[in-house]
């Protein structure tokens, strides 16, 4: 493991009992390691120095959104289910009128309404070129044998 | 007599030139370096091959005509498919480029992030340890090759110099894994070569739609052949925040700028932090290349994309500082 990872794991808390022992010592004997340990974590706790909460209503919307978005079982997932719970000696009128509680319960059941997409504002200025045109960059590609010309 | 006679046959038979074999100390990797960022004393006229290699997939090739004068003034003509008409036009002169898409009439033009050879070879050095050996030969020229290794050993760029002049004849780029992922090569090349100093001008399209200026938030070099190709406010940002993405058709590199208070993470592995002046980057490997956190003012920066870490720092170097 390189000393960049073992440096980042060992912040996270990552080591294991052996190695967090056997890393510290290392930390002992190598100033410069120790120095990088320092800067790491210089760097890690100014990029957290203002971490905010997020607001509750923040939250609250977040979570219908995710409830919303859960996927809903289609009639023949649920016929499938169904069939599966019942054993077959109920006979094909239990599946059709099971089938037939499945496509009423379904339109019974309104979905809850869905958040407002979040907007994305469009810059007044940038000079992009649009996303077709990322499209069309790609046409100055040809394939290739990927060969090299070896001149020796 | 007779034998003298042959005698002097004999020492006249051997090549004038005929010296013996002296061992060659390599030059040194800095001065090497330095005399490619400078660019030759001539101008020259060469045609470039650059080969893309996907992990998944064919490679992919395009052709690019190159034209050049001293003092960095360049041309880069990039032909679609077998066209011979140039489907993007870029000229550079080191201090302002100017990109043309004539089937779209459009004109993009702007000042340009200067970096000076010291600079660039300053930004190798944080980056890479620099190693010279003996090229092949490209573009039926003799070479030097250098190669750009990461710690760890592994090789990251290669490249190789034209002896004579200086002249950067062929790039290879390596992923994090050690596979080819792309390679830039001269297949012809003409040196000395004089071009008329029109080619170098881009005149606008009559219809072209004006362009306006890039926004200040985004970085002022990208690497040759790379449009900015999306951009967007990202919300609650008060338009200091932005995702933007940048392509040449076969290898992308995208940006976010976003509140410190955010805290993006940096995917990869192997982060390290690297000093440039009075700026620092940390800098991860990424299955596809490389990625990049840069930290001005309240503001994080997180690139990620196809590109070596070299042309990342460079990238996000040349972001303006922003109040």
């Amino acid at each position: 493991m390189s000393d960049d990872s073992e440096l980042s794991d060992y912040l996270d808390g990552r080591l294991a009992p052996g190695e967090k022992a056997v890393f510290e010592a290392r930390l002992c004997r190598d100033p410069d390691l120790s120095r990088r340990l320092c800067l790491l974590r210089a760097l890690r706790a100014s990029l957290a120095a203002s971490v905010r909460p997020m607001p509750a209503d923040l939250k609250a919307a977040l979570k219908r959104e995710a409830a919303a978005r859960m996927a809903r079982p289609s009639w023949r997932g649920l016929l499938r289910e169904s069939l599966a719970a019942h054993r077959w000696s109920y006979g094909a009128g239990a599946a059709f009128a099971a089938a037939a509680l499945v496509l009423v319960v379904r339109s019974a059941v309104a979905p809850p309404p869905l958040p407002a997409p979040v907007a994305r504002v469009e810059p007044r200025a940038p000079e992009a070129a649009a996303p077709s045109v990322a499209s069309s960059l790609a046409d100055l590609w040809t394939d290739d044998d990927g060969g090299d010309e070896n001149e020796g | 007599m007779k034998v003298e006679l042959i005698l002097s046959l004999a020492l006249l038979a051997v090549p004038a030139t005929a010296r013996p074999r002296v061992a060659r100390s390599l030059p040194g990797a800095d001065a090497l370096i330095l005399k490619a960022l400078a660019g030759p004393a001539t101008g020259y006229r060469a045609l470039e091959r650059i080969q893309v290699f996907r992990p998944a997939g064919k490679p992919k090739a395009q052709t690019v005509a190159v034209f050049a004068r001293p003092g960095g003034l360049v041309r880069r003509e990039y032909r679609f498919g077998r066209s011979k008409e140039p489907g993007l036009v870029l000229v550079r002169d080191g201090r302002m480029s100017r990109l043309l898409w004539p089937a779209r009439k459009r004109l993009w033009s702007g000042g340009e992030s200067v970096e000076t050879p010291e600079q660039g070879l300053a930004r190798l050095r944080a980056l890479y340890e620099l190693s010279v050996s003996t090229g092949g030969r490209v573009a039926k020229r003799a070479t030097w090759r250098v190669d750009l290794r990461v710690p760890g050993g592994r090789v990251r760029r290669s490249l190789w110099l034209d002896r004579q002049s200086g002249l950067l004849l062929k790039r290879e780029t390596y992923r994090p894994d050690g596979a080819l992922s792309r390679r830039e090569r001269f297949t012809k090349l003409e040196l000395p070569a004089d071009s008329a100093e029109s080619l170098f001008r881009l005149e606008a399209p009559a219809d072209e739609r004006p362009a306006d200026s890039l926004p200040s938030l985004l970085p002022r070099w990208a690497p040759d052949g790379f449009l900015l190709i999306d951009v967007r406010s990202t919300p609650g940002g008060s338009g200091k925040d932005i995702d933007a993405a940048y392509s040449d058709g076969a290898s992308r590199v995208t940006l976010r700028r976003v509140p410190v208070s955010e805290q993006p993470k940096l995917q990869g592995k192997n982060l390290r932090i690297v000093r440039l002046g009075t700026k620092e980057f940390v800098i991860s490997e990424t299955d596809e290349g490389g990625g990049l956190l840069y930290r001005a003012g309240d503001r994080v920066t997180l690139f990620s994309g196809d590109l070596p870490e070299d042309d990342l720092v460079r990238m996000a170097g040349s972001l303006e500082a922003q109040p």
